[in-house]
């Protein structure tokens, strides 16, 4: 087991690692922060994803049974026209 | 204030140390269900209740890089706002707020931040129509909606923290125009955006107030009209001193209203801060955009010399805070007959010129401001409100020019007398601040 000091806070005067990481077999074990008074802490996720913010049917307000034709590779892909998507050659407005 | 971020990257989270009772941040996962576009970020907070805040990044968990924070709005759920301890989730619409996007490289992650309570984040909304909703925003660029956005001149009131402890002493005043002295705060503060407008003082007193506007162009004037006693007294007594600074405004004032509804602790500026937030970092004689006053030496203070630097920021005599040369109404106690009042004339809607650098709009003219400080102010080395030896005097201090001003008067340094705090005057009007803590 590895034992690192991340972080020293010189500007309160009191030198005093507060973070620790404990890198133990293949897992990366991370001590949380804890704030000084005024000091915002932040925490990044632990898994990254892919992500897809194009225009869906689920999330415009087509029905449920509209829905069920649509063709997600159809959708529109000009970037300027981002309330439309095809279905079949026709371009559906979403209003 | 520190405002450094610690950052964790958190692949599996065994344990904890604590020094003290603040925010912590853990088990933050991000995902997207299929055909979905709503993306959830999950986190736990411990240790204490704190603001949250939410970046997305891109380039993967080695070297995260933001989309940047005006592409993370669209947010519901646990953040912007102080969250209690426990296991949260905010939902974000990356197809409102960033259109258009598919990363499929997997290098998407979310970035939590906590806030503690006495360092919120840099701007903060009050709904002024539930009273319960206060949102908290990292920057300018995070704001929902954008800082520009007519609900911040109707329903809610957005505020700016000015940095002041950190900006150290910094030189009050202006040769020429009032005495320079050194002033060193000691505590940061929220100011308005925007001067308090009508819709807004509608929304906390039940009535509209103001002498500029009809009812189809007021809502986003500012209010005026104003006198002490109704922001912060009660009735016309000059010797109220039940509600005379430091103590809390009367309940049935705008300020003991708006406080009561909302839990945010507004009040009027003191001078040093209502100068130090229109000046932005810009110190002398130059307007808060940076560029040189006009200073004028004749001895007409009414007369129209246009400064067209002043023109850009701040509606004034030459920019239609007055009636037209020639016309009818054209004297400065004309304007106060005219019965034509239009959105061309008098007061401007809030923000219709250019902010100063700190992203506060109409420091300058529109309406002049009132202060806590009892005239004739004279700000001590820490900005302190002056109150002077006898607290039922009855004038306070007013800034930054008004409509109907000419160049000299709307320096960033110029200051009069409020009036009778007892007395309505058409060009009084006021920019509300807060402390910079949590409401609660």
């Amino acid at each position: 087991m590895t034992t690192t000091a991340l972080k020293v806070k010189p500007d309160v005067g009191v030198a005093v690692n507060r973070l620790l990481t404990l890198v133990a077999a293949s897992a990366i074990a991370v001590l949380l922060p804890s704030a000084v008074s005024g000091e915002t802490v932040s925490a990044y996720s632990g898994n990254a994803i892919s992500l897809d913010s194009r225009l869906n049917e689920r999330d415009c307000g087509v029905s449920a049974a509209f829905d069920s034709r649509l063709n997600v590779a159809e959708w529109s892909e000009n970037g300027t026209d981002l309330n439309s998507y095809k279905i079949g050659g026709t371009i559906i407005i979403i209003k | 204030m520190n405002r450094k971020a610690t950052t964790v990257f958190a692949a599996v989270a065994l344990g904890g140390f604590c020094a003290s009772a603040m925010p912590t941040v853990s088990d933050v996962t991000i995902s997207q269900p299929d055909g979905s576009r709503t993306v959830t970020v999950e986190y736990t907070l411990g240790e204490e209740a704190a603001i949250i805040t939410l970046d997305v990044c891109t380039n993967g968990l080695a070297n995260p890089v933001s989309i940047g924070l005006g592409n993370v709005r669209s947010l519901s759920g646990d953040v912007n706002k102080l969250v209690q301890i426990g296991d949260r989730k905010i939902t974000w619409r990356p197809d409102k707020s960033w259109p258009d996007h598919l990363i499929t490289d997997g290098s998407v992650v979310a970035k939590v931040t906590a806030w503690p309570q006495d360092n919120p984040p840099d701007y903060m909304a009050a709904d002024l129509i539930t009273g319960t909703n206060i949102s908290y925003y990292v920057s300018a660029a995070a704001v929902d909606g954008g800082v520009t956005n007519d609900i911040y001149k109707r329903s809610k009131v957005l505020m700016r923290k000015i940095h002041a402890v950190e900006a150290g002493p910094w030189p009050m005043g202006a040769a020429n125009v009032a005495t320079v002295h050194n002033v060193t705060f000691t505590n940061d503060y929220y100011i308005g955006v925007y001067e308090t407008t009508q819709e807004q003082w509608y929304h906390i007193m039940g009535a509209y107030k103001g002498y500029w506007g009809t009812a189809a162009n007021r809502d986003t004037r500012p209010v005026e009209f104003m006198s002490y006693n109704m922001l912060r007294h009660s009735g016309n007594d000059t010797t109220d001193s039940a509600h005379i600074y430091p103590n809390p405004p009367a309940d049935a004032s705008f300020l003991g209203k708006i406080k009561a509804k909302t839990g945010v602790a507004f009040d009027l500026p003191s001078e040093a801060q209502w100068e130090f937030a229109c000046r932005a970092g810009v110190y002398g004689n130059y307007w808060n955009n940076g560029s040189e006053c006009l200073i004028i030496t004749d001895t007409d203070a009414s007369s129209r010399h246009i400064d067209t630097n002043l023109n850009v920021v701040a509606r004034n005599v030459c920019n239609g805070g007055k009636m037209p040369l020639g016309a009818e109404a054209d004297t400065l106690s004309g304007i106060f007959a005219n019965p034509l009042c239009s959105t061309e004339w008098a007061t401007a809607t809030v923000g219709s010129y250019a902010p100063n650098a700190w992203g506060l709009y109409d420091m300058h003219g529109n309406v002049s401001e009132l202060c806590l400080d009892f005239w004739p102010g004279g700000s001590s080395g820490n900005g302190a409100v002056y109150v002077g030896t006898n607290p039922s005097y009855a004038y306070r201090v007013r800034r930054g020019g008004n409509m109907c001003d000419p160049v000299n008067n709307c320096n960033s340094a110029y200051k009069r007398d409020s009036g009778s705090i007892a007395n309505s005057f058409s060009y009084n009007g006021f920019r509300m601040a807060a402390p910079a803590v949590v409401r609660y």
